[in-house]
């Protein structure tokens, strides 16, 4: 549990944070990642999401998200992409192949967004999605025969209800096709009447499981007199060994087979997460998993950065360490990663100690789809040109990125892993440099 | 000491947002089903209102996963402290469900809860060091034998029990901790007098750091000491290793790399390894409250730890090698009997 | 044809279900209430929940505690599942309070209100949260109540044995003949359908809104309506109703929630004038949280999910304003006050006290309409689906069994829908699974709240089954609810949409306010992912 003096530091362990321990790698210096979890990225759907809907008045969906940040910086000249779009594709390439080093293959679309069904019934637009997923997403015009299985007792999808909701939701993205449900029961296990989206892959992870669905998808597509071009599942195949699955899948039913995208859903963004870790790993980047900022304080020529080791509650206190390094990237995230809390009249940046006043009605809008967003999203750090932060007293040796920093709003954007991909190249680049 | 502050616990759960993708992750509910156990959603709703833990009585109980949980809490939430408390508070309302009582009793009046456990103890009690034999040891003899020819090739010599059980951890984990903090204060001056306390039990490791923290400089895991001392082991089998989720999520500073201690092995990890270990279910002795459960749960990390042509597999910790064993699949083997093998 | 009723009773409220009830069970069946939004959707839903036992009073206003005493012992008996028995301590910390507290002794020692004096740790050691520094505690017979679902069960106790309960259903004018008034005109929301109906008597429960009712018939009333805040906890840091032992004041007291975990702070007292806009004031929640840290010193520490008003129906005659006017009720009779006959009203009050405003207007409407009193049983019956502790406990172990629902979720259960429980999931067995985690509430309730309690929309689906009131506000079962609503209610998505968005709009409100006050904003940044960053509703709604 060792940071080296010549390592750079990266706080957090979500996808910016994996990004900018990339672009340190790359600049031939060394790093190490402090992180107890990985933050909003655990509960994400495991898409990229880089840039979806202009927000506004009258928001505009963005069919190619290159061409939308360029109609975002005409729109928003401040936005947290004008100061790091200048290394998007650099680092969402570094995220790329660091998940694919990690068997999770995400797939793009020639710089073109696509719409791909999720858990609500609706549909959510990414740059990339991952293999499980990529089959699923929407294709304008197409007359294709959907079907769409829920498991019997998940009650975080109703397959019946999201077919459905598809074939209305579909019309205003251009979809043709016609959705069809069925619900499928899982016996391998006994007499189960809730089952979670947890117990599902973790079952579908094991042989018998694997063979139990397949089967019963093959015994559903021979006796039936419908034949379909796709197949939806709920985001459940398995933690591990879902691409295989996919595969047996694709094979037993002979047409496109897809998970649906969820969030706050534990496999999708456990998946992700994961292979990325195990990408920086390889690369050898040292993933100190367990281990909690608490603090930062300016040194010479470097900063201090004291850290608790281990899970903490009244039992274990923890192990407290400090290690100087020269430059550190703070990718803590927004509100919900923890990046930035908020109690009562008073919000602030966790480790920089800095206030960002309270949240007033300005940055609130009492309608809570608004398209024009919510202001408060945009909360957040400010920093330079060069992703340091504008506080003098770190010598500009501590940078900040993703989620946590100002400029923002990641949900009416759907920018929030390009947000995380640009900064965070940028940040960890610029880190790197300072040793 | 062990404290077990109502406020400090409490306040801290205020900020839970995730509990159902928390709960997903519980051995109990990924490989029981929710049906069975609906760990989070129930029990922290219940602390809620903190009149009805008896009713999520079974929950608590079954909540085996030692902190496994807690890795997956994005919003700093203590599941495994919850638990422990709602525990405490089931006991004392004299509130505990039928079926575990006897397990409930039996860690009250301080017995042990291994059926084969028998006090043993040799070697001079005036030795340089200590070893801990786990009270899971299914032969405490065999396990003396094999702990004494390795702290002789250290050059140490070592005395070996198995009296003090498991150091109070399943009081602790059932939130007695005055009964756990008077425990400690009996066994104190028969460990102070010895230069090192080791032991290849990680639950006996858990209570001994918690109950004495000034010691901690010299209590070691059986890992640790053999890294320390430099001391590696011939055998190019192929190894897959089940790690001590004690030592991931609590103790991460006291890693260990074993390819230091078995260099010449290939050495094999099971898909889900690292922080994201999952645990046999046995969970320092808890487990044992309801064996259906430890057996679904030692089946399934069996299932993980089967899969990749491996020799042998191996555990630095004898507790988790007891509880994969109730799974009677491939046998386990500590890392003490396999380097002694 | 025409619309013929004894009774009209406008208000589903408390009182308004209260009276209605009452009606039914001394023989006019023929009775039907009118709400214009939902049961509880008024101040009834916007109340501290604290089911007084006159602790509060028994000093300032020893008139109003005789009544609580009275009517917290009648609720405890006749709806027990609403009633959640967490009984109160009352402290006393600082001098003032320890002289207040013999006061309060004594009064309560004269009107028969029981209490217990129990030592400061017995106190602290019970609720460890208690600051150590209290002087004196006693425990005493306040509790905590769900202040919806005595609505729901009052009006439904009137339903079933023949009354007719339209909610959505708005009272837009008087039918006069001369100085008399002989119906109303009402608007039916749900189909934008104005009609007519007739009434032998009218009586106006409609709250903080009464004058409004008697404008229309041509003369206003002195209504005073007064605006309290509540602040509401994601937990109870408090097993039991916590009092501050002093004159009443803003920031009295933490309530437990009825059968909850959560715990509501309040209250506050402002004179507002459009009980319809009424929006909870910050200043307000930071007075009451200074106060009740006093006795709970790391209350801050707690969650705050949302803020709520609640408007008073505070009736005066002269130039009292606030907290000084008397909270007890008033019965108007219009032919003897302003000489229009066919209509009294019912109005000031406090929710514990109810049943006893709904039984002195029933007694005057019995009096118009047969010219005697007949006898009032509202305290004895037992309402609608009350079951005791030992029947509820019995069938939530039976359903926990047979559906594997997880044992504290069906003691919830059961508690709510006492002998409909069982019921419910023979009706909905496909739906028999825990939907929103946080409250434990069960998708079955989904369909038969939809099918038999009159729900329109997911904000009535909220008052009877508590979806959303957790700590996640329904971010991860509000769509699931929506997916029920398709698979088993026949809704279109854009219908069920309609449901899904109007309720996470009605819970963005409440965040809205808490948002402002910094608690609630990693769960807002959570909702925004949920519903715009993935659901897109903001650019795909089908509406």
């Amino acid at each position: 549990m060792d940071a080296n003096k010549n390592d750079v530091l990266v706080i957090g362990g979500g996808t910016a944070a994996c990004v900018a321990a990339d672009a340190v790698l790359n600049a031939g210096k060394s790093v190490a990642m402090v992180f107890p979890n990985g933050g909003s990225s655990e509960i994400s759907a495991g898409t990229l999401d880089i840039m979806g809907v202009v927000p506004g008045e009258h928001p505009v969906i963005c069919d190619d998200y290159r061409e939308g940040v360029e109609k975002l910086l005409e729109k928003y000249p401040g936005h947290t992409y004008s100061k790091c779009k200048g290394e998007l594709e650099t680092g969402v390439e570094a995220l790329l192949s660091l998940a694919e080093a990690g068997e999770y293959i995400l797939k793009g679309f020639d710089g073109k967004n696509v719409w791909v069904p999720n858990m609500l019934g609706t549909f959510s637009v990414n740059a990339y999605v991952p293999s499980t997923m990529y089959e699923g997403a929407v294709v304008p015009g197409e007359k294709e025969r959907v079907l769409v299985v829920g498991v019997k007792g998940n009650v975080a999808f109703n397959a019946q209800a999201a077919a459905m909701s598809y074939q209305q939701y579909q019309k205003k993205l251009g979809g043709k096709a016609d959705y069809f449900s069925t619900e499928i029961q899982i016996k391998g296990w006994g007499d189960r009447r809730k089952i979670s989206d947890g117990e599902l892959a973790d079952y579908l992870d094991t042989k018998e499981g694997k063979k139990e669905l397949v089967s019963l998808i093959q015994t559903f597509c021979m006796n039936n007199r419908y034949s379909f071009d796709k197949i939806l599942f709920p985001p459940v195949l398995g933690y591990l060994t879902y691409n295989e699955l996919l595969a047996e899948l694709k094979e037993a039913c002979g047409c496109k087979v897809a998970e649906v995208a969820a969030l706050g859903n534990s496999v999708a963004g456990y998946r992700f997460t994961r292979a990325v870790y195990r990408g920086l790993e390889k690369k050898g980047a040292k993933l100190l998993r367990g281990v909690s900022a608490k603090k930062l304080e300016a040194a010479e020529n470097g900063v201090k950065v004291e850290c608790v080791i281990g899970l903490t509650d009244q039992y274990h206190p923890g192990k407290r360490e400090t290690f100087e390094v020269p430059a550190v990237v703070l990718a803590t995230g927004g509100f919900v990663g923890g990046g930035i809390k908020a109690r009562h009249t008073d919000v602030w940046i966790e480790l920089l100690e800095q206030h960002l006043g309270k949240v007033t009605t300005d940055q609130l809008d009492r309608d809570a789809v608004h398209p024009a967003g919510q202001d408060f999203m945009r909360m957040g750090v400010q920093v330079k040109a060069d992703m340091s932060v504008e506080d003098k007293k770190y010598n500009g040796r501590v940078f900040a990125c993703g989620d946590v920093l100002a400029g923002h709003n990641s949900a009416s954007e759907r920018s929030g892993a390009g947000i995380a991909a640009a900064s965070a190249y940028l940040a960890g680049k610029n880190a790197a440099a300072k040793i | 000491m062990a404290t077990q502050e109502f406020s400090k616990l409490y306040y801290r759960t205020s900020n839970c947002l995730t509990s159902d993708i928390i709960a997903d992750f519980a051995p109990v509910s990924r490989i029981l089903g929710v049906d069975t156990s609906t760990g989070m959603g129930a029990v922290f709703t219940a602390m809620g209102t903190r009149f009805d833990m008896q009713y999520v009585a079974k929950e608590a109980f079954m909540a085996t996963d030692g902190y496994e949980s807690d890795t997956r809490s994005i919003d700093d939430t203590p599941v495994a402290e919850v638990m422990r408390y709602v525990r405490g508070e089931i006991i004392a309302g004299d509130k505990v469900p039928e079926k575990y009582k006897a397990f409930v009793d039996a860690v009250l009046k301080e017995e042990s809860v291994y059926a084969q456990y028998k006090e043993y103890s040799v070697g001079d009690e005036n030795a340089e060091m200590l070893f801990l034999i786990s009270p899971a040891a299914p032969n405490a003899q065999k396990t003396a034998e094999q702990a004494a020819s390795v702290c002789k090739k250290a050059g140490k010599s070592v005395y070996c029990t198995n009296k003090y059980k498991d150091c109070g951890y399943l009081l602790l984990a059932l939130a007695q901790t005055e009964a756990a903090n008077t425990y400690a204060a009996g066994i104190k001056e028969g460990l102070a007098k010895y230069d090192s306390v080791i032991t290849d039990d990680s639950y006996v490791l858990d209570a001994l750091l918690i109950q004495f923290p000034e010691m901690a400089e010299k209590i070691k895991f059986l890992d640790e000491f053999l890294a320390e001392n430099k001391l590696s082991f011939s055998g190019t089998e192929k190894v897959m290793l089940h790690e001590s989720g004690v030592i991931q999520r609590l103790y991460p500073a006291r890693k260990v790399n074993y390819s230091e201690i078995l260099p010449e092995a290939e050495l094999l990890l099971p898909k889900r390894s690292g922080y994201d270990v999952t645990d046999s279910g046995i969970a320092g002795g808890l487990g044992l409250a309801e064996p259906e459960n430890l057996l679904a749960i030692a089946g399934r990390r069996m299932a993980d730890l089967s899969g990749m042509d491996q020799d042998v597999i191996v555990t630095p910790c004898a507790c988790e090698a007891a509880g994969l064993n109730c799974a009677e699949k491939e046998n386990v083997m500590t890392l003490l009997e396999y380097i002694c093998r | 044809m025409r619309e013929n009723f004894d009774v009209v009773v406008i208000g589903g409220g408390t009182t308004g279900t209260g009276v209605i009830r009452d009606l039914v069970l001394r023989g006019f069946k023929n009775s039907l209430l009118l709400e214009r939004d939902d049961l509880a959707a008024g101040t009834s839903g916007g109340c501290h929940s604290a089911l007084h036992g006159g602790s509060r009073y028994v000093v300032s206003d020893i008139q109003t505690a005789r009544e609580c005493l009275q009517e917290n012992q009648v609720y405890r008996k006749i709806v027990p599942q609403v009633v959640d028995p967490t009984d109160a301590i009352w402290v006393a910390k600082t001098d003032e309070q320890m002289e207040f507290a013999q006061k309060w002794m004594k009064n309560a020692d004269d009107i028969g209100l029981p209490y217990e004096i129990i030592s400061v740790e017995e106190a602290t050691s019970e609720e460890p949260l208690l600051t150590k520094d209290i002087r004196f505690a006693l425990r005493t017979i306040d509790t905590g109540f769900d202040p919806f679902r005595l609505c729901i069960a009052q009006a439904y106790d009137a339903k079933k044995k023949g009354a007719q309960i339209r909610t959505h259903h708005e009272v837009i004018g008087a039918l006069m003949d001369g100085k008399r008034v002989v119906g109303l005109r009402v608007l039916d929301k749900t189909e934008n359908n104005i009609y007519e109906v007739y009434a032998k008597l009218i009586i106006n429960a409609a709250g903080p809104w009464c004058s409004q009712i008697t404008e229309m018939a041509g003369f206003a009333i002195p209504m005073k309506p007064n605006k309290g805040s509540t602040g509401i906890y994601s937990m109870r840091p408090t097993k039991t109703l916590i009092g501050i032992l002093r004159t009443p004041a803003d920031g009295d007291g933490l309530v437990s929630q009825g059968f909850q975990n959560t715990a509501l702070l309040g209250t506050s007292s402002v004179d507002v004038d459009d009980p319809d806009d009424a929006d909870p004031g910050m200043d307000e929640i930071k007075i009451m949280e200074d106060s009740v840290a006093e006795i709970i010193p790391d209350l801050r520490e707690a969650r705050m999910l949302r803020f709520c008003t609640g408007v008073r129906p505070l009736y005066t005659t002269g130039e009292e304003t606030g907290r000084n006017i008397s909270r007890g009720m008033f019965l108007l009779d219009h032919e003897e006050m302003e000489g229009v006959s066919g209509m009294i009203t019912i109005t000031g009050g406090k929710y514990a006290t109810a049943r006893l405003m709904a039984e002195v207007a029933v007694d005057m409407a019995c009096e118009k309409l047969v010219g005697k009193v007949l006898p009032c049983t509202s305290d004895k019956e037992l309402i609608y689906g009350a079951t005791t502790k030992e029947e509820a406990e019995k069938e939530a172990q039976e359903i926990h069994e047979k559906y594997h629902i997880p044992r504290y979720a069906a003691h919830k259960f059961t508690a709510r829908y006492g002998e409909f429980a069982k019921t419910i999931l023979e009706k909905y067995p496909d739906q028999a699974y825990v939907i929103d985690d946080a409250v434990q509430m069960i998708g079955s309730e989904v369909c038969y709240s939809f099918k038999e309690e009159d729900v329109e929309n997911f904000k009535d689906l909220r008052r009877r089954t508590r979806i959303g009131m957790g700590q996640e506000q329904g971010t991860f079962s509000i769509y699931k609810a929506g997916g029920i609503a398709q698979q088993a209610l026949d809704m279109t998505p854009a219908e069920a949409e309609e449901c899904v968005l109007g309720y996470v709009q009605e819970r963005w409100k409440g965040i809205y306010f808490a948002a402002q006050y910094g608690d609630q904003l990693p769960l807002s940044e959570l909702m925004q992912e949920m519903y715009v960053g993935m659901g897109s509703y903001d650019v795909l709604s089908l509406e």
